[in-house]
């Protein structure tokens, strides 16, 4: 299908809201979403209008729902967003609320039984996040948080970006793997004028690894030119 | 129970909002779970109910999202929105994916069907036990938009079509599909939004 222009893009707010994309479609949005402040202010406030649209068909519930549900979310693990895994997951999280919960709106109905991941064509980047084996990593250092969530089993990584002032004109941020020392470059991204980032990465770091960025010309480097402005732990 | 010093001290669900029984349901507490059900199982089942109109696949949708609720309750930040949006977002996703992938494996020139369950919303929003309120607040809500506006955001919404298959099927551009459900959600919004600051 054709997909549509970039300016197009901010009339699918609302079909947005209304869960009314395909999944192509939705993926485009979602990327879209976190660089565009009046997309995100759109689908905020067109929450509360669906929201009125699911109360008003409320039904009264089987009796039986009632147990079934609690039984089952007593066997359920909730995702953490303190613990040690993801440690760093609650800025992540922040991010996906301002960005308008766009991917916690796929999160939401994404994850669940296997039946239903048979069933979808899911997108790369919520794959990686709700993969059984994914771990996260938190980059610390200047302004803002970091962290990249990454996958084995899906052979990649998700960079999350909150806070992190735009790189300067003629600038671009860029996401290191040094690997015994050894710095090997991986994407360059930049940050939106709120600070957010959402930026998919081809590989997963490997074990030992620390991950790092630094700010460098627009078109990237092959070795780091400036020191880095945020670093994680050893993966 | 580890929690139970402190739950005692706080007040009964009578008195907690949605939001904070989600917060705590997100520090793992259950009984604050068990009250937030209570609030809002008849609008997930609801919503599940009228999109895949099948009861017993309903339930199963329903109980799926409430789960999903209380294991992903730990993300929700009530600083960026209500509850009962952040809920009734997973709710409809996980309706909505039951019916495409069903809807997939029909013929989906099924017009015909659609054009009666269309019609047949308005009955089901008058039947939607809720409290009145809010009920009267969205019925005006959705009478406030034109019949074009409402056409497109029940079949979106409700139906879970795509807004291209909505522009099929009700032969527009896909730019007015487009345009037309966003202009209908700025009013709904807005109308939500006047009758929240009249209660």
């Amino acid at each position: 299908m054709n997909l549509p222009a970039r300016d197009d893009l901010h009339l699918l707010a609302g079909a947005y809201a209304l869960d009314a994309l395909d999944d192509l479609e939705r993926q485009r949005f979602e990327q879209h979403l976190p660089t565009c402040p009046s997309c995100q202010d759109d689908v905020a406030s067109f929450a509360d209008a669906t929201a009125s649209l699911a109360t008003a068909v409320a039904t009264p519930t089987p009796a039986a729902l009632r147990q079934r549900v609690l039984n089952e979310a007593d066997q359920t693990r909730q995702v953490s967003v303190r613990g040690h895994r993801f440690r760093s997951s609650s800025s992540g999280l922040r991010y996906l609320s301002v960005a308008a919960a766009a991917v916690l709106l796929v999160l939401g109905g994404a994850i669940g039984t296997k039946q239903f991941r048979q069933n979808r064509q899911l997108s790369a980047r919520v794959a990686i996040v709700e993969a059984g084996d994914a771990r996260m990593s938190h980059l610390t250092g200047g302004a803002g948080d970091v962290q990249v969530t990454y996958s084995a089993s899906h052979g990649a990584s998700l960079l999350v970006a909150d806070g992190l002032p735009p790189a300067p004109a003629h600038r671009a941020y860029e996401l290191w793997i040094i690997v015994d020392g050894t710095p090997q470059p991986s994407v360059t991204f930049q940050t939106n004028s709120k600070g957010h980032a959402v930026v998919k990465i081809g590989r997963v770091p490997p074990a030992g690894s620390i991950l790092a960025i630094t700010e460098e010309p627009s078109g990237g480097s092959q070795t780091p030119t400036t020191k880095p402005t945020h670093a994680s732990p050893p993966i | 129970m580890r929690l139970g010093r402190r739950l005692h001290a706080v007040p009964d669900s009578g008195s907690s909002t949605p939001e904070d029984l989600l917060v705590r349901v997100g520090r793992g507490d259950r009984e604050a779970f068990a009250a937030l059900y209570d609030l809002v199982a008849a609008t997930v089942y609801g919503l599940a109910r009228r999109v895949v109109r099948d009861p017993q696949l309903a339930e199963d949708i329903a109980q799926e999202a409430l789960v999903e609720v209380w294991r992903l309750a730990p993300q929700f930040d009530p600083t960026k929105g209500k509850a009962m949006s952040w809920i009734a977002t997973i709710a409809h996703r996980r309706a909505i994916d039951r019916v495409r992938s069903e809807q997939s494996r029909r013929d989906r020139e099924d017009r015909v069907a659609v054009a009666e369950r269309t019609d047949t919303l308005g009955d089901d929003v008058s039947a939607g036990l809720m409290r009145e309120a809010t009920r009267a607040s969205v019925t005006s809500c959705l009478s406030c938009l034109t019949e074009t506006q409402r056409e497109v955001i029940q079949l979106a919404f409700y139906d879970g079509r795509t807004y291209v298959e909505v522009a099929e099927l009700l032969g527009i551009p896909l730019g007015t599909a487009k345009t037309r459900i966003r202009d209908g959600l700025i009013k709904l919004r807005d109308a939500v939004a006047l009758a929240e600051g009249l209660s």
